[in-house]
């Protein structure tokens, strides 16, 4: 009798959930999953949202539906959109977020991609990205022998050794350097050059706000500073005479850096050590490398010329207090107490710093 | 089968009974409970550990004592059978409304990440068809799937790799910056991811080797610690302290760092895998609800259970106010932490009664 009695409850309840006048959740057809966004800087209250969804219906005519529209809000500008899409707009599939360099440097970037964050069918692995004239025209623009701006920009972004010189900054990474205070953000660069799109660079936040825009030559230091393992292959000119170049073209096989602190605060002092292992295939000049001798001097040579790099990079952030590397992070785990971001701007301010680097050269390929 | 026979609990159910009580709704959002810490929270479950372990000892030593007793039963014996059955009634409401805000918790998690555009009435009823079919089994049934869950949940462990990878090993750094009050808060708020194992007071009668009850409890207890222990120390490294603070679920977020070709969102698939987690410890919770009614009642009937369970159901699907929920939910740790230095009072009971019982004899 009670178990009837359970039974018909159960049954009451089930089915008159379907009385409910709620609309049914969307079927997988109905459905437009957004794999890109740009976001364009309108004005100081408003920005303009543009939307890229890959075609599903083979007699359109172009690989993608790119919508737009400007609000104040991002959720805003999606309702807006909505009354022009023909199905119903999900971001359970975003894979980019593109903010031209304009928005980026109006310090506004950081509240949209916490939006983002806090989003929960968003993944954390969604890239986060600086355009350099216009999201939308990225977005909006013809590649021809391109499979499509969605799939394109997938693939270009996702980690490689090659493309290692600029940071892939997530949106957790993003968060994660926005929210710790000896951190500020870095994000990859990217120009439209017509047929195709570049990873150019590396952009520099100050806080909240773009402020720097590196090249690649630079961003790799960075990037070895903030101990990337795996880098793409450079070329290090060693001298200039004229028309005599010597020049060698070094494949990285590991980079490693070691930071040690004095552990001191108000006299901060680092110092680091960089550590690269490489194989040389292509060299243009007087030396011969099956000479030990002269071998050893080119490993000397690269090596001092990485360092006068590191050093000059280095003084250039703690001259504008910018540190997309960490540096103060060294001193902050010894230290006993709350640590803020003044206290990592202080550091920076005082912080004195020694580099040694120590290249090895592993291989010269399978001829003599 | 063997449900005639009262002892049936073999070690390793016992072992598996105790981890799997414990690790429910707690360990998703750890690293947040405990973030009033900051960096420094990682060795926080080790303590927390030492702390459950110790106040196992008087459980046991108790109910060693009165092998065929459980909690409810020792209740009335300890404190007299009027006191024991007011004590036992509110020990019965107690547990419902625990259960509910399991079963809550969980439900709006599910609303929130998997399904963000249904209501929850349906999903809930087909947890409570799953839940009452296993309570139905009696406790080795919940044993049994217990193991089960273990096994089906322990591998997502292997996902916390990707976190590793990206995070800062620096973060570890044992500096201490926090205060006694942050310590305080910490670890109140972590105690309630710990509990559960106290639920051996009911099941202990079924134990067959009630003198070996304390090492296998411990070892439940551990092998949940080292999982917290584990979870909060790549939330340490993998976030910041802004991130710890913040973010409600760090586990989803630590799930969702996972890159797989062949599959994403895992943390909705992690989610949904963690119903078994939060199914076993419900079912313990509602085993031990129903044999609370069955001491009030003194007697033993199925129907207790279905009448809990609709009480909970009840409970659950009543709109209450989400500052309401939160202090009350928030209030039922104190009661919870007082049921289990409750067998102190009792071993000091025991200890008059059988003194007085030497001095007539």
């Amino acid at each position: 009798m009670t178990i009837r009695l359970v039974f018909a409850f159960i049954c009451s309840l089930i089915f008159l959930s379907g009385c409910s006048l709620q609309l049914k959740p969307s079927a997988v057809e109905d459905v437009a999953l957004v794999s890109l966004i740009g976001i364009d800087y309108e004005d100081e209250n408003n920005m303009s949202v543009t939307l890229a969804v890959p075609q599903y219906s083979s007699s359109a005519g172009k690989k993608n539906q790119v919508y737009n529209n400007q609000a104040s809000m991002i959720n805003e500008a999606i309702v807006n959109i909505s009354s022009q899409a023909d199905k119903e707009i999900k971001f359970n599939g975003l894979r980019v977020v593109l903010f031209n360099e304009e928005f980026a440097k109006s310090g506004r970037m950081w509240e949209v991609v916490e939006h983002f964050y806090r989003n929960p069918v968003v993944s954390g692995n969604v890239y986060v990205v600086i355009v350099k004239d216009s999201a939308e025209e990225l977005l909006r623009g013809e590649y021809p022998d391109k499979p499509s701006i969605v799939s394109y920009l997938t693939a270009l972004l996702k980690p490689k050794p090659n493309i290692m010189n600029s940071p892939i900054t997530t949106i957790h990474n993003f968060m994660y350097a926005h929210s710790n205070p000896v951190l500020d953000v870095k994000v990859p660069y990217l120009e439209d050059k017509g047929d195709f799109i570049e990873i150019s660079g590396t952009g520099l936040f100050n806080k909240d706000k773009l402020e720097e825009v590196y090249s690649r030559e630079k961003a790799r230091i960075i990037q070895l500073l903030s101990g990337e393992k795996r880098l793409p292959a450079v070329k290090i000119q060693l001298s200039e005479n004229g028309e005599e170049r010597e020049e060698v073209v070094i494949d990285l096989i590991t980079s490693e850096v070691d930071y040690s602190s004095n552990k001191n605060v108000d006299h901060p002092l680092l110092d680091i050590s960089v550590k690269l292992k490489g194989s040389v295939y292509e060299y243009r000049g007087e030396k011969d490398l099956l000479n030990s001798k002269d071998f050893s001097l080119l490993e000397e040579e690269i090596s001092k010329i990485t360092e006068q790099q590191v050093e000059q990079v280095i003084n250039e952030l703690l001259e504008k207090k910018i540190d997309p590397i960490g540096f103060s992070e060294n001193f902050r785990m010894y230290y006993h107490g709350e640590w803020t971001e003044e206290k990592s701007r202080e550091v920076l301010g005082n912080l004195e710093y020694t580099v040694s680097t120590d290249m090895q050269i592993l291989a010269t390929g399978t001829l003599r | 089968m063997d449900n005639n026979k009262l002892k049936k609990l073999k070690p390793y159910h016992v072992i598996f009974l105790v981890q799997n009580s414990m690790v429910a709704l707690g360990l998703l959002s750890l690293p947040n409970e405990l973030s009033s810490m900051g960096y420094s929270q990682w060795w926080i479950p080790l303590m927390l550990g030492i702390i459950a372990n110790l106040t196992l000892i008087p459980i046991i030593w108790l109910f060693q004592r009165y092998p065929q007793d459980n909690l409810f039963t020792l209740n009335e014996k300890l404190i007299g059978k009027f006191l024991g059955k007011i004590l036992n009634t509110f020990l019965v409401v107690y547990l419902i409304f625990f259960i509910a805000s399991i079963v809550e918790g969980y439900l709006d998690l599910i609303k929130i990440i998997a399904l963000p555009d249904r209501t929850i009435a349906g999903p809930l009823v087909v947890f409570f068809i799953v839940l009452l079919y296993i309570v139905h089994g009696g406790i080795k049934s919940i044993a049994r799937f217990c193991i089960l869950s273990f096994f089906l949940t322990i591998w997502m462990a292997y996902f916390l790799q990707w976190s590793i990878l990206e995070g800062d090993i620096r973060h570890l750094m044992p500096v201490s910056n926090f205060t006694f009050h942050e310590f305080l808060v910490a670890s109140r708020n972590g105690y309630f991811a710990i509990c559960g194992y106290e639920l051996i007071m009911t099941y202990f009668p079924y134990i067959i080797n009630q003198k070996k009850a304390f090492k296998h409890a411990s070892i439940g207890i551990w092998i949940t610690i080292t999982l917290y222990f584990s979870v909060t120390v790549v939330s340490v490294m993998y976030f910041t302290e802004w991130q710890l603070e913040e973010v409600i679920y760090p586990i989803l977020k630590l799930y969702k760092a996972v890159e797989l070709s062949y599959a994403e969102r895992i943390d909705v698939l992690g989610i949904s895998l963690w119903v078994l987690l939060i199914l076993s410890s419900t079912a313990a919770y509602l085993w031990v609800a129903k044999k609370g009614m069955d001491a009030l009642r003194s007697n033993n009937k199925t129907y207790h259970l279905y009448v809990i369970a609709i009480c909970i159901f009840v409970f659950v699907m009543i709109p209450l106010s989400k500052d309401f929920q939160e202090a009350f939910y928030d209030n039922l740790f104190y009661i919870k932490f007082s049921i289990i230095l409750w067998p102190n009072i009792l071993i000091f009971l025991h200890l008059i009664k059988s003194k007085r019982k030497q001095a007539s004899a």
